[in-house]
């Protein structure tokens, strides 16, 4: 019984739980068990929080027992977390040697809501410090493998989560995009995963990366699931003031109705024509694969230009960090986390405390973040950056004119392995060249799953839409499913 | 790019940050060759564009600001629960001012 319930999506579980034909308790006692069976392989997990999570359980059955009508969409679904949202009471560590002991004293609004609508929270999952990273091979703890080859990594920043889903440790996970950590690691694990439209989903309780660029979404098995967690997540948040106002609509129900046949662009400058920028050979033919078959169900393709793309990963790496080393500042052992031990004095503090506490990487960003933004340099960097922001936003709405959805590769390879990437910073960075776009443009963007390809390993579409239209990338990816 | 080794000592400064002498040596380098990478948004011309802050242009902050009421927040005790250290229901930290 208990591994037939691993193969059921969060919508089927959600269905089963709510009519009673399974207990809430049963399905997260099957999902510990498949935890403690994989995951000291897989390292898809920070914290596993094993009696919490059964009392959530017991009590959604309870509900379910008294007043079905009471209990909320999600009422007894497990869900893993990305260890970068804060939850009251369970350690959030954001990968970080600096909050290893963090004990959140507030939920985030992503988990009040997921609470609120009955959700079971198992636990937090494995990811870059600070989000800082592509493989997950930045963890401060230990990296996550990819379940379909131990040896490749899962993609990151959200590589416990991706993995997770992946390998059945977790029906549905939450992750966080700041410039492609929810769709590239769910491109490299199989599974499909949405980063929403910026200011769609609250970002209050998120250990801050990029505070311009990061989202909270979904990592599922498929559209209908990322619908059924959008519902709970997204609309405005009195704590987030970058929440839009504009109100959610119901994409479960949107998802009901067939997408009208779109016209779909491919940008030709993501498919190699033009030098240098495409993807590998199995990732071109995974991607040409999935539009032919778009078009057979109706799609029109037709090929599209976004001038300036190849400018986005640049202004990527300047705009990210510097809004990382302005939000990394809060970290200097004064109120919460790691403190040196013995400090001199103030300054000394400060310093020791961040040296020992960040990691290699991050310490990186904040350098370079510091520098982009330091007098003499704001100009040339920070400012050219927020204007190549502006270029390529009106590259997108101009292509918006014309097609109705963007399609291309999500990373320029299939996953690698671990430890091939990791001595190269810049050859790492450029794992995210056509994932970055969509967070400096604030475009919705999804990670379609598709069919292996010839080296066995997962492949996948990358979808965007205008603002806010998150149902048309759902809807559409449903054609490939 | 030509950023001294003196220059990236100042950002790590700035930073609040420590390299020893031999993790200079081996930093340096890399930090350099990214900045030669991100330095290639010189070529693009931005003449007159706005530049973008916001992740959402359009939907900045509304003008509508909410009634200026306390709000309930964290305890003192919640607020102190993480403290490296405290005393008498402060953060205690290192003193600030010379005596």
């Amino acid at each position: 019984m208990s591994n037939s319930l691993l193969e059921l999506t969060a919508r089927q579980l959600c269905d089963r739980i709510r009519s009673g034909q399974v207990k809430a308790v049963e399905v997260c006692q099957a999902y510990l068990q498949q935890i403690g069976l994989h995951d000291r392989e897989l390292g898809c997990y920070l914290t596993v929080d094993e009696e919490e999570a059964l009392d959530q359980a017991r009590e959604a059955d309870k509900v379910l027992a008294r007043s079905p009508r009471e209990a909320g969409p999600l009422a007894g679904l497990p869900v893993a977390l990305k260890d970068n949202i804060v939850t009251r009471g369970l350690r959030t560590s954001a990968g970080s040697r600096i909050l290893e002991d963090f004990i959140p004293p507030y939920d985030a609004a992503v988990v009040s809501r997921l609470r609120q609508a009955g959700a079971v929270i198992l636990g937090k999952t494995n990811m870059d410090e600070f989000a800082m990273g592509s493989s997950t091979e930045n963890s401060a703890f230990f990296p996550t493998r990819n379940p379909h080859d131990r040896q490749r990594v899962p993609g990151g920043s959200s590589g416990g989560s991706a993995a997770a889903v992946a390998a059945r440790l977790a029906p549905a996970a939450l992750g966080s995009d700041t410039g492609g950590s929810i769709r590239q690691p769910a491109a490299f694990c199989g599974v499909s995963g949405l980063k929403p439209t910026y200011g769609r989903v609250s970002r209050y309780g998120l250990i801050a990366f990029g505070s311009s660029l990061d989202q909270i979404g979904p990592i599922t098995r498929d559209a209908s699931d990322a619908a059924l967690l959008l519902d709970v997540l997204a609309g405005q948040d009195p704590n987030d003031a970058t929440t839009s106002a504009r109100p959610a609509p119901d994409f479960s129900e949107e998802l009901q109705h067939d997408p009208q046949p779109l016209r779909i662009g491919v940008p030709r400058q993501w498919m190699g024509d033009e030098a240098g920028t495409g993807p590998d050979a199995e990732v071109k033919e995974a991607v040409e694969a999935a539009l032919e078959k778009l078009q057979a169900q109706g799609c029109q393709i037709e090929e599209i230009s976004l001038p300036h793309t190849s400018y986005a990963i640049e202004a990527y790496y300047i705009v990210a960090p510097a809004e990382a080393s302005s939000n990394l500042m809060r970290y200097d052992g004064v109120r919460y986390g790691l403190r040196a031990e013995n400090p001199r004095d103030l300054a000394d503090m400060y310093r020791r405390t961040r040296t020992q506490g960040f990691g290699e990487e991050v310490k990186r960003r904040i350098m370079l973040g510091t520098f982009v933004l330091s007098a003499g340099y704001i100009e040339a960097f920070y400012s050219k950056a927020a204007k190549t922001r502006r270029v390529l936003l009106q590259d997108h709405l101009k292509a918006f004119e014309t097609v109705d959805l963007i399609a291309g590769p999500v990373t320029p390879t299939p996953p690698f392995k671990l430890g091939e990437k990791t001595s190269d910073p810049w050859q790492m960075y450029l794992s995210d060249i056509y994932t970055v776009t969509a967070n400096l443009t604030g475009l919705p963007a999804l990670s379609v799953p598709l069919p292996a390809g010839p080296s066995g390993l997962p492949q996948a579409l990358q979808l965007t839409a205008p603002h806010f239209q998150e149902s048309r990338l759902l809807q559409t990816s449903r054609l490939l499913a | 790019m030509k950023i001294s080794r003196d220059e990236v000592e100042k950002i790590a400064a700035l930073a609040h940050l420590e390299y020893s002498p031999e993790q200079m040596e081996e930093f340096v380098p890399r930090f350099r060759e990214i900045l030669d990478h991100i330095a290639r948004l010189e070529e693009l011309d931005t003449q007159g564009i706005e530049p973008m802050y916001h992740g959402l242009p359009g939907e900045e902050l509304s003008e509508d600001l909410r009634e200026d009421e306390t709000r309930p927040v964290l305890t003192r005790e919640e607020a102190l629960e993480n403290a490296p250290e405290e005393v008498d229901g402060q953060f205690r930290v290192p003193r600030v001012i010379e005596s």
